[in-house]
């Protein structure tokens, strides 16, 4: 379950970081959905930080495009950011990195 | 990544299993090529098995095993492309990586981290660095990028994301891929079925080029429903699967998807078809299909003209104006109705044999086999009383209940029968290694791999198997110079063999080394103590004793075998298993151990007798037949009675148990028959025969001599099996003592009373 640190308020460039924790799936798309919307309105520009998010899936991959196309429709900005390795393969395996249009990071080499 | 969870462990049991299956397959196909095999499908297989095993490894986070596998992986590709010939010494390495790619599995699945064993890594770095040198040997081409050393080594990002500008370009040259086209109700989700695994899954069967998600359907904020499912996807999926394969992988969402397969390729016309049936409308699929290079821009374009002049008439079914312009490949049309037959409930007769399996969790099978064991034993005890009872109806009645009864027993049984070759497959890795290891050329036949046994047996037999087969090759197998010399060729030999013989299976170790040195064990034995200095044992009977514990004709001991532990566990494995072992052997020609075993250990076809009114049953297939034992011979207290001219010795259940009571007037002899010898036991009454379950012997009566389990009858009453390996070996022996057993008994009955 993932819960959006909800006290932040947008800073002085009117950007607000959020970060994401946990499972991002079909448990949370509700609470999700309801709270990063709210958020999104409530800001310029939007900031996931996904670097604790352990599992996406089809449910939560959901919210994350929903948040996108509402924040163009607006005129808004979603910046995914700090993508764990889950995150961003999750993205990378959809083929839904240039949709978003964030930098990924570069995968974790072996050793 | 959350390891811990009962879904994640569960996953990581199917990865292992699977990883098992695909390792093993590519064991079975590098041999192939070793032997000179030149079938190209076998490399298509070996990099499918990688890829699998690496993309797998990937989503579990087992990054030393995809980082390792990843370079197996693209030597294989560049094989597979043709872009370096295939010699015998990049087999050898394959091989080796294969073995590798086991151990860091293993490693990793077992301890979660396979970098955590410094030796398995350094072993890793050396073998890394001999496939980047052979990756190196092309000289440009693919490899050019990735004769980096191990530790700068492309991430583990291709197994992770498949969809990597580098695998694109190659489909790009191929272009034969399968198109698919998902489209998943809105309810999936509430299902409990989620979309992306399903695509991960997808993986199994190929390799996915490329997945573009579709995101038109999902609406505004205000009317998403963040439990409904809006996205589609079309995937370019590399497989040398049959469309069967491909369709299994949404078996779970049958209902609850809609998926339209393009095999390679295909026209066109298919393409623009598909594109016109789904919602998106045909300009942004057809800007998908190109961007996915399923399809270029200018056959989209000549497409869709063409279309569009058919539109203009009249309204002809799209399949007719295909059929008409002889657009589709038949196959595509027959595809087309094969799936339609398939939605009107799938045909009995499937022809992709690799979907025709159900994974079940070993421990249902168990309790169905325990339930069944429990109905034969109630099916007994109705057919019990319907023969009490003067009804002939209600007799036939559980007459045919029984056939029932036992055909069910029957099949149930199968279920748990898997084929003994994937067992003698894993040799092939123990004699390369252990050939390599003692400096020896050494060839493995396998025979019967075919031949089934019970699930649980073949995991017991794991062990004697690895010492027998250790052993035939240290001590059986001679050295090169020494097999030269006695005019064998260079290159040994140690042979597998299974088959069925009368209800049990027959598992053959043979070399053809040295063979066993009678003279030599002779000496050994009576050096031991074993045998007296005057005593002349026979063949089986001093062969025997190579499987006591400590005995050891090894004149070296070696870090392989020589020891003298581990026939003896051969043995004790052997006989906890009701089976047994023989050896054949001639001297300088080789040796073959034979073990003999029941097909199951749950259910025994039993001949029920009685002593003293105490039901014991013997093993059917053991009972050769019955006579009366005539009062002269019991009067006279022999231990053998005349057979057709034959001495047939025979011993007293009653005295052997210490049943007391007389007996009666006309005593029975059941003949038995093991090992070639025959030998009498005595008893009041004949019952018949019956099929019953074996439990195991309370602690109390374990380690028993003569009995091997326990059952319930239909009337309730417990029955003592008899273990007849042993009864014969105490009717033959000329010191039986009465003593032994008999005074074991009385103890433990009398325990047993007073629980």
């Amino acid at each position: 379950m993932s819960h959006p640190a909800d006290t932040d308020q947008p800073d002085a460039e009117d950007r607000l970081r959020v970060a994401l924790t946990g499972d991002v799936d079909i448990y949370a798309a509700e609470t999700l959905k309801a709270q990063l919307l709210d958020q999104l309105l409530r800001t310029r520009v939007l900031e996931l930080d996904l670097a604790e998010v352990s599992l996406i899936d089809t449910a939560g991959m959901q919210i994350l495009v929903l948040l996108k196309r509402t924040a163009e429709r607006e005129g808004r900005e979603l910046r995914l950011s700090q993508h764990s390795a889950t995150a961003a393969e999750a993205i990378q395996f959809l083929g839904l990195g240039p949709f978003f249009g964030d930098p990924l990071p570069i995968q974790p080499q072996w050793t | 990544m959350p390891h811990n969870s009962p879904d994640m462990a569960a996953a990581l049991r199917t990865f292992a299993e699977e990883s098992g299956e695909l390792l093993e397959a590519m064991a079975s196909h590098l041999r192939a090529l070793l032997e000179g095999d030149e079938d190209m499908e076998r490399l298509h297989a070996l990099f499918r098995a990688a890829h699998t095993i690496k993309g797998a490894g990937g989503m579990f986070g087992l990054d030393a095993v995809v980082g390792f596998t990843h370079l197996v992986e693209n030597l294989l590709s560049q094989l597979r492309d043709g872009h370096q010939p295939l010699t015998p010494a990049l087999l050898e390495l394959l091989m080796d990586c294969r073995d590798q790619m086991e151990d860091l599995l293993k490693e990793a699945l077992d301890d979660g981290d396979a970098a955590a064993d410094p030796a398995l890594a350094a072993r890793s770095d050396s073998l890394g660095a001999r496939l980047q040198a052979a990756l190196g040997n092309t000289g440009g081409g693919t490899g050019g990028g990735e004769t980096a050393s191990p530790a700068t080594a492309p991430p583990p990002s291709a197994a992770l994301t498949p969809a990597t500008d580098e695998d694109v370009e190659l489909e790009r040259v191929e272009a034969d891929t399968w198109h698919l086209s998902l489209r998943f109700s809105p309810g999936v989700l509430r299902e409990g079925m989620d979309p992306i695994s399903f695509l991960r899954y997808l993986e199994s069967v190929g390799r996915i080029v490329h997945i573009a998600t579709l995101v038109d359907n999902l609406p505004d904020a205000e009317a998403m429903d963040p439990l409904n499912c809006y996205f589609g996807f079309e995937i370019e999926l590399e497989s040398e699967r049959d469309k069967d394969a491909i369709e299994a992988v949404f078996d779970f969402v049958r209902d609850d998807c809609q998926l339209r397969l393009l095999p390679p390729h295909s026209r066109i016309a298919d393409y623009i078809a598909l594109i016109q049936g789904l919602p998106e409308g045909p300009d942004r699929l057809g800007e998908i299909l190109v961007a996915a290079n399923a399809l270029t821009r200018q056959e989209l374009e000549l497409g869709l003209t063409h279309q569009r002049q058919f539109a203009g008439q009249a309204q002809v079914p799209l399949g007719e104006i295909l059929i008409a312009e002889g657009m589709t490949h038949p196959p595509v049309v027959e595809a087309a109705l094969d799936r339609q037959a398939q939605a009107k409930g799938r045909p009995g007769k499937d022809k992709g044999g690799e979907s025709q399996f159900v994974r079940v969790h070993a421990e249902k099978l168990d309790e169905l086999i325990n339930l069944v064991g429990e109905l034969v034993i109630a099916g007994a005890a109705s057919h019990l009383l319907a023969r009490g009872r003067r009804d002939r109806r209600a007799q036939e009645a559980a007459l045919t209940v029984n056939r029932l009864v036992e055909q069910v027993r029957d099949v149930t049984l199968k279920l748990r029968m898997v084929e003994i070759g994937e067992t003698f497959n894993r040799f092939h890795r123990v004699v390369r290694e252990l050939g390599r290891d003692l400096g020896k050329d050494i060839a493995l036949d396998i025979t019967g791999a075919e031949t089934e046994l019970d699930k649980s047996m073949v995991e017991k037999l794991g062990d004697p198997l690895m010492h027998l087969v250790r052993n035939a090759i240290d001590h059986g197998l001679e050295p090169p110079e020494q097999r030269l010399a006695a005019g064998k060729p260079e290159r040994g030999r140690v042979r597998l063999n299974a088959y069925h013989d009368s209800g049990g299976i027959v598992i053959e170790i043979g070399d053809d080394g040295r063979g066993l040195d009678r003279e030599r064990i002779l000496a050994r034995a009576r050096e031991r103590g074993l045998i007296g200095e005057d005593e002349t044992p026979s063949d089986p009977e001093l062969y025997a004793l190579i499987f006591e514990p400590g005995f050891s004709t090894a004149q070296t001991v070696t870090n392989v075998s020589g020891r003298g532990v581990g026939m003896d566990v051969v043995k004790k494995t052997i006989a906890a298993l009701r089976g047994t072992v023989e050896i054949d052997t001639v001297l300088g020609a080789g040796t073959t151990i034979r073990l003999r075993l029941p097909l199951t250990l749950a259910i025994i076809e039993g001949f029920l007798v009685r002593v003293e009114n105490v039901p014991f049953v013997l093993p059917l297939e053991s009972v050769r037949e019955c006579i009366a034992l005539s009062a002269t011979s019991a009067a006279d207290r022999r231990q053998y009675v005349n057979l057709r001219g034959e001495v047939l010795p025979y011993l007293r259940l009653r005295e052997l148990f210490a049943l007391g009571g007389t007996p009666p007037r006309r005593e029975n002899i059941v003949v038995v028959r093991h090992q070639g010898n025959r030998v009498g036991v005595v008893v009041d009454q004949l019952q018949g025969e019956l099929q019953t379950v074996i439990k195991p012997l309370g602690r109390l009566f374990r380690g028993m001599r003569g009995l091997s389990g326990s059952s319930i009858l239909g009337s309730g009453e417990v029955a003592l099996i008899l273990d007849v390996a042993t009864l014969a070996e105490i009717a033959t022996s000329r010191d039986h003592n009465r003593g032994g057993p008999a005074a074991q008994l009385q103890q433990g009955a009398s325990a047993c009373s007073t629980q």
